[in-house]
């Protein structure tokens, strides 16, 4: 008997615009102590059924259909006061952004004490021995202290703990996470994770993990339910699944998927069209997936799948599922051009000692202004017809990079060249002119386009503001880029706000080609998209970068996505470039211990590499740029450091046979082999 | 300012409210009505009152403090004089301070907090005092203050309406600037290689031009307030001429025999404001270019904050 | 501390502005402004070089605002030209009247307009919504004076239940502090009811709601104690807007206070006792918003931070 079981359940929200069903018929089940994942892209109803068990809907939000048996109770036959009790109690949940999930105006303690108190009734004094206790549990760093502190002292992996603990305060049976790590950085991620993982073997309670990551699902589910359209299109172990997807969407996701094991030169596979929105999910009897399925036949679109077992651990909703048989990426026909011959004598762009500091304002009243290091003393250099990757997490540095190099920010100090000129050096009007060439994608694309525009003005113009052409001209070029990048031909007349984000960052990228320049430096260029919708952009990135002979700068803090997209690697810590290489090299021989620790921290889409993983991750957190460690920034991170760390800064050197590292003791390729091992092993 | 307080500016004698939550079909359709209302009601009263009443409102008679009939709509005065004449008259002065002075508040304003938004740091902070400085005194006071040095009148009102409302104007168009000036798309266009003058013509300024608009229109009915009230205590147009708040003023007097002396301007004032609040909140939603699109419900996707917080947090980027 | 320390750093240069301005007020009279000043009352050439040197206009400019900043830092506002008064005293002596009056009429606003708000904002789109909504939307539209008189009309003269002149008690001071109160109750009421929809959107909201907070207490416990930052932030900003409403109140209802003596001054041109005012009016707004920063910063610990100067 299941703790927690889910059969039928539909709920509806009545909007003005009439109801919309974001869970429709949904069916699953959890055992205790058992954590399964709930996966699926935005709009897929993985969030709402969640909502739907712990009854927080929105307004008008209903649940119309099915049961929800929670511990032997019908969930749906509860009253506001029994559901209310269970809340937080029998049932915990935290929730996808700890940075506004906390209550801004009261401490944390006074948050903790409240959830405990509402469910046992305890003393003020009581509650906050027990709040002490569970933020120790937590490994949140002195508990006592933290009680007085207001969320905003804390940094974002912090509040999450926090938020964990008021959840765990009652010892709940279930537990409802819902992205608990999106927001969060990547190395900050492993870390709340495997806390979530501990706690739940300690406490024996289930846990229902919903996100959009399949790595997340790989290293941390026990059995898997995915999400499509507000259904369960397919559920199974997590190994069964990630061997032998059964539905055709799965199968599709995963080919979708940049890994750090693919090979990087084959074109992703890619799902056309965009994730169905819940306003427009058909009530009519088809299979959701059937209008984006290459496999959809006539049965797909007259009649409903429903979920069929396969085996002991499997069921799909498919009538046309692939074979039990392991999942193999499929070769590429279009075979890219092997990596470009690189001119090194001659950089396109340059980097020279960059420096770049903010001002912020003093802490004390006339006291001296504060200065931020963005980032210090940089020097890269950017070969022709090359894609190079700068990672890092937040707060490193890499989107000032990205500003400098197309110059929308100038270098406190140091030198940024293109083709052999110092920008910072050009008067304005030459500048203006060589940013033909510069050309940049931004991270929001609804924000980068203006939204009083229409497309066509939009991407012609770079072409008005360099007075490049006739009008007429000028329209040409538009519909060729529109084409170009595969937007439909009536994209021109509409808004930039009527797309979705996919097709938005089609749009940045026309307008950024429109000059026709020689480098596009792409500053996370896919990082809001759902992961089908990923693999268009990165597949287009590239076809468009041989058609034009593009060199790209991409930042971002993905490495399975730069592992795919990027020649070169550089990775960047608080402000300074700490590893550059090919990235064959820095990924399976990383030289610095936190280039290590990052690809350790990754979530990979697959349940045997995810697992043989040692703790091998980076602990603690991200010092604040505001007052650096002293020596090599991250000695206060790191296992292997000594005095010397402390003492002096190490510079960027190249070692024979070895490419280049900021390190004084660079691992040797000992270190941290388990990823690059099972690969290994795999591909012999 | 931090992220609570955004979406609510109170400055001055202008409270730009919450946008109006998700407006459902019928609400616009009431929302165009009154804007054609407004105009027109505004267009008659200002231009041809003539059109709507045939009886000079100067103009006394023997029929004294006459309740309302056929004969007289509103009821006539102690002097005989029509009241609806002398209301439907009375709009003009009201009208022409108020649209006068929030016109050149606006143009005022704006110049100054674009200007102040584009300077440079210390000429920001000059600018930005003076505005601090005008906006500690309310802005009757200022009105006052001007009318006890420049005289009585409609030219003093429009002129003390017109500066009182400026500084208000100032901080929001500057805080709009500076916000739009980091803005991506703004950004954008410079990477293209857009000088500061065409970004500004091009981006700055169709995206400001709506929030002048909703600011001046959601001023009106402030400056009809304020006008009225300058105008009832006496400071407005020469007493035999028609005037709401002057009229509204004098029938206190009388307020126990005839009621209609006051009530009418007094309504009429109420009309004119509610109209003019009722046609700015709609103007608001019909000029968010996204107003169709902003019925976005809670996607079920994952919180994308935390990736575009901009390095570094909390500070305003400056080339130390 | 820094904070509080910072904000009054910042009131310097604002206080400085406000003196300016009084100071300029008398040159921005076109012409000599002690003819201007004395125009009508058949004054002689002497008594208007006498008023000339009592006014200080033979001095050059500078010398002139430094005497007046010398006299302001020491209580001396100037003298009344009318009554040879110390305006001070005069200002002061008014002062408390019209101060319960603006007092009076913000806890109307406050008691009126939070819970409306509240109700309303809990319940968005419900009859008691509309209700409400309506009411506010019609409370900024209706200009105070004229809902004095209505008041005036109903309850004293028809009804006969409260007084229609002030009479110093608590009932004279009903109708006033209400017809003031009304239009910034409305204000209150969309405003703290749009507050409220927004944070039951919000996370934390949620999040109270996930871990079985009742909703009385996801009310009185998080969403108000957040709302009422910008509600504060309002009062404050509109303290002076009050304060001058209060003085026209009191011209309309016969009350002895500043706004009966501002307005004879204005008539009669009699600049010091309007300079002294402006001083007065404008070091009290900006006090009170120094005291508003300083509650919100209580209330919410991330301004302490965050505040600026602007």
């Amino acid at each position: 008997m299941s703790l927690l079981e889910i059969t039928g359940l539909r709920t509806e929200i009545a909007t003005p615009e009439g109801a919309i069903r974001p869970v429709d018929d949904v069916t699953f089940s959890v055992a205790a102590g058992e954590t399964v994942g709930l996966v699926g892209e935005s709009g897929s109803g993985k969030t709402m059924t969640g909502m739907s068990i712990i009854r927080l809907l929105p307004a008008g939000g209903s649940i119309v259909a099915g049961s929800i048996r929670f511990d032997g109770v019908e969930l749906t036959e509860l009253d506001a006061r029994g559901m209310r009790a269970l809340r937080g109690n029998a049932i915990a949940m935290i929730s996808q952004d700890p940075m506004t999930s906390l209550n801004p105006t009261r401490t944390i303690g006074s948050q903790l004490r409240e959830a405990y108190r509402i469910h046992t009734g305890a003393t003020r004094r009581a509650a906050t021995e027990r709040a002490v206790d569970v933020l120790g549990m937590v490994g949140m760093p002195k508990p006592r202290e933290r009680l007085d502190d207001f969320p905003h002292h804390l940094s974002g992996g912090m509040r999450q703990r926090a938020l964990i603990a008021i959840g765990l305060l009652c010892e709940p049976k279930l537990l409802i996470a819902d992205e608990p790590t999106t927001a969060l950085d990547v190395s900050i991620q492993a870390q709340i994770l495997s806390l979530i993982d501990d706690l739940r073997s300690r406490l024996s309670m289930a846990v229902v993990l919903i996100t959009h990551d399949m790595g997340v699902i790989a290293g941390h589910a026990d059995r898997v339910a995915v999400m499509y359209g507000g259904r369960v299109v397919e559920q199974a172990d997590t190994r069964t699944l990630f061997a032998q997807p059964r539905h055709r969407y799965t199968e599709a996701l995963f080919e979708s998927m940049p890994t750090l094991d693919m090979d990087a030169r084959a074109e992703l596979a890619t799902i056309p069209g965009t994730p169905p929105t819940l306003l427009s999910t058909g009530r009519g009897a088809m299979c959701r997936f059937a209008p984006r399925c290459r496999y959809a036949e006539q049965d797909c679109t007259t009649r409903d799948p429903q979920l069929v077992a396969v085996g002991a651990q499997q069921a799909h909703a498919c009538f046309h599922p692939r074979d039990a048989q392991p999942i193999r990426r499929p070769v590429s026909s279009v075979q890219p051009p092997d990596t470009p011959t690189i001119d090194s004598e001659v950089p396109l762009l340059e980097l020279r000692a960059v420096h770049k500091q903010f001002r912020l304002r003093a802490a004390r009243l006339l006291g001296p202004p504060r200065l931020v290091h963005a980032v210090s003393g940089v020097s890269l250099a950017v070969h022709a017809g090359e894609t190079l990757g700068i990672v890092g997490e937040s707060g490193c540095g890499k989107t000032t990079i990205g500003r400098m190099l197309v110059g929308l920010e100038r270098p406190s100090a140091g030198a940024v060249a293109f083709a052999g000129q110092d920008l910072t050096e050009m008067g304005s009007a030459e500048f203006r002119r060589r940013r033909r060439d510069l050309q940049m994608m931004f991270q929001d694309s609804s924000a980068a386009l203006d939204p009083r525009m229409p497309v066509s003005a939009l991407v012609a113009e770079p072409l008005v503001a360099q007075r490049v052409g006739t009008s007429s001209e000028r329209g040409a070029a538009v519909a060729e880029l529109l084409t170009a990048v595969g937007l439909p031909g009536d994209s021109a007349r509409r808004h930039a706000h009527e797309f979705s984000g996919g097709q938005r960052q089609r749009i940045a990228i026309a307008r950024a080609l429109a000059l026709r320049p020689k480098v596009i430096v792409a500053d996370e260029p896919v990082s809001a998209l759902d992961v089908s919708v990923q693999a268009q952009i990165l597949n287009l990135m590239r076809s468009l970068q041989q058609q034009f002979g593009l060199t790209y700068v991409v930042i971002s803090h993905d490495l399975s996505l730069l592992k795919y997209l990027a020649d070169r690697i550089g990775v960047m810590y608080l402000g300074r470039l700490v590893e550059l290489g090919t990235s064959d090299q820095v990924y399976d021989a990383p030289r610095h211990p936190y280039t290590a620790g990052l690809i350790q921290s990754v979530p990979l889409p697959d349940p045997a590499l995810q697992r043989a993983k040692s703790n091998g991750g980076l602990g603690g957190e991200l010092p604040s740029a505001l007052d650096p460690p002293s020596g090599c920034h991250f000695r206060t991170r790191c296992p292997l450091a000594t005095e010397r760390c402390a003492a002096e800064a190490p510079t960027l050197l190249e070692s024979p046979g070895h490419h280049a590292v900021a390190c004084h003791h660079p691992l040797t390729g000992e270190h941290v082999a388990t990823t690059a091992d099972v690969l290994d092993e795999r591909r012999s | 300012m931090t992220s609570t307080t955004t979406s609510t500016i109170a400055i001055g004698p202008v409270v730009v409210l919450d946008k109006p939550s998700a407006t459902t079909r019928a609400r616009s359709v009431l929302g165009r009505i009154a804007l054609a209302v407004t105009i027109v009601f505004f267009l008659v009263l200002l231009v041809a009152p003539g059109l709507l009443v045939h009886v000079d409102p100067i103009a006394t008679g023997d029929d004294i403090l006459a309740a309302p009939s056929a004969a007289h709509l509103f009821g006539t005065d102690q002097l005989g004089r029509d009241v609806f004449s002398r209301t439907i008259h009375g709009a003009h002065p009201v009208l022409l301070a108020s649209l006068l002075g929030v016109l050149l508040a606006t143009v005022a304003g704006v110049a100054l907090g674009i200007a102040a938004g584009v300077a440079p740091r210390w000429l920001n902070t000059v600018l930005m005092r003076a505005v601090d400085v005008l906006l500690a005194l309310p802005v009757l006071l200022i009105a006052l203050m001007l009318i006890a040095t420049a005289g009585s009148g409609v030219a003093s009102i429009v002129l003390a309406i017109g500066i009182a409302f400026t500084p208000g104007f100032a901080r929001i168009v500057e805080g709009s600037v500076r916000r739009l000036r980091s803005a991506e798309f703004v950004q954008a266009a410079y990477v293209f290689g857009s000088t500061r003058l065409r970004t500004s013509v091009r981006h700055l300024l169709p995206n400001l031009v709506t929030e002048v608009v909703v600011l001046g229109s959601s001023a009106i009915g402030w400056a009809v307030l304020t006008a009225t009230t300058l105008s009832f205590l006496g400071l407005g147009v020469l007493l035999p001429q028609p005037d709401w708040g002057s009229d509204l003023a004098a029938g206190a007097t009388n307020l126990s025999i005839a009621w209609w002396l006051s009530t009418f301007p007094g309504l009429a004032i109420t009309v004119t404001i509610l109209l003019a609040n009722f046609s700015g909140d709609y103007l608001m939603t019909l000029l968010d270019p996204r107003s169709k699109a902003r019925f976005r419900l809670f996607t079920g996707g994952r919180a994308r904050t935390g990736r575009r917080v901009k390095e570094p947090v909390d500070s305003e980027p400056e080339v130390a | 501390m820094t904070f509080v320390l910072r904000r009054l750093a910042s009131m310097v240069p604002v206080l400085i502005g406000i003196t300016l301005v009084a100071f300029l007020l008398i040159h921005l009279i076109p012409g000599d402004p002690a003819k201007v000043i004395l125009f009508g009352s058949n004054a002689t050439p002497e008594q208007i070089d006498q008023l000339r040197t009592q006014l200080r206009l033979d001095q050059p400019l500078w010398r002139q605002y430094l005497d007046f900043l010398g006299q302001l830092l020491h209580g001396d506002l100037g003298t009344s030209y009318l009554t040879q008064n110390s305006v001070a005293h005069e200002l002061f002596s008014r002062a408390p009247s019209t101060l319960v009056l603006t007092a009076s009429a913000l806890l109307v606003a406050i008691a009126v307009g939070v819970p409306l708000g509240l109700v309303a904002g809990t319940r968005p789109n419900s009859a008691f919504d509309k209700v409400a909504r309506a009411v506010s939307f019609l409370g900024v539209a209706v200009p105070y004076f004229f809902l004095a008189l209505v008041m005036v009309l109903l309850f004293s003269v028809n009804l006969g239940w409260l007084p229609a002149i002030d009479d110093g008690t608590v009932a004279g001071l009903v109708i006033p502090a209400v017809s003031l109160g009304w239009g910034y109750a409305a204000i209150l009421t969309r405003l703290v009811r749009g507050r409220i929809i927004d944070e039951y959107r919000s996370e934390y909201v949620k999040s109270a709601r996930a871990r079985g907070c009742p909703e009385w207490r996801v009310l009185l416990r998080h969403a108000l104690r957040n709302s009422s930052i910008p509600a504060i932030t309002t009062i404050g900003l509109q303290f002076g807007n009050i304060l001058t409403g209060a003085a026209i109140t009191e011209v309309i209802f016969g009350r002895a206070g500043l706004g009966s003596f501002l307005a004879t001054s204005i008539t009669n041109k009699n600049i010091p006792v309007v300079q002294g005012a402006v001083v007065v009016i404008g070091i009290g707004y900006v006090l009170i918003n120094l005291v508003v920063d300083v509650i919100v910063g209580a209330v919410d610990p991330r301004t302490r931070i965050a505040v600026g100067a602007s």
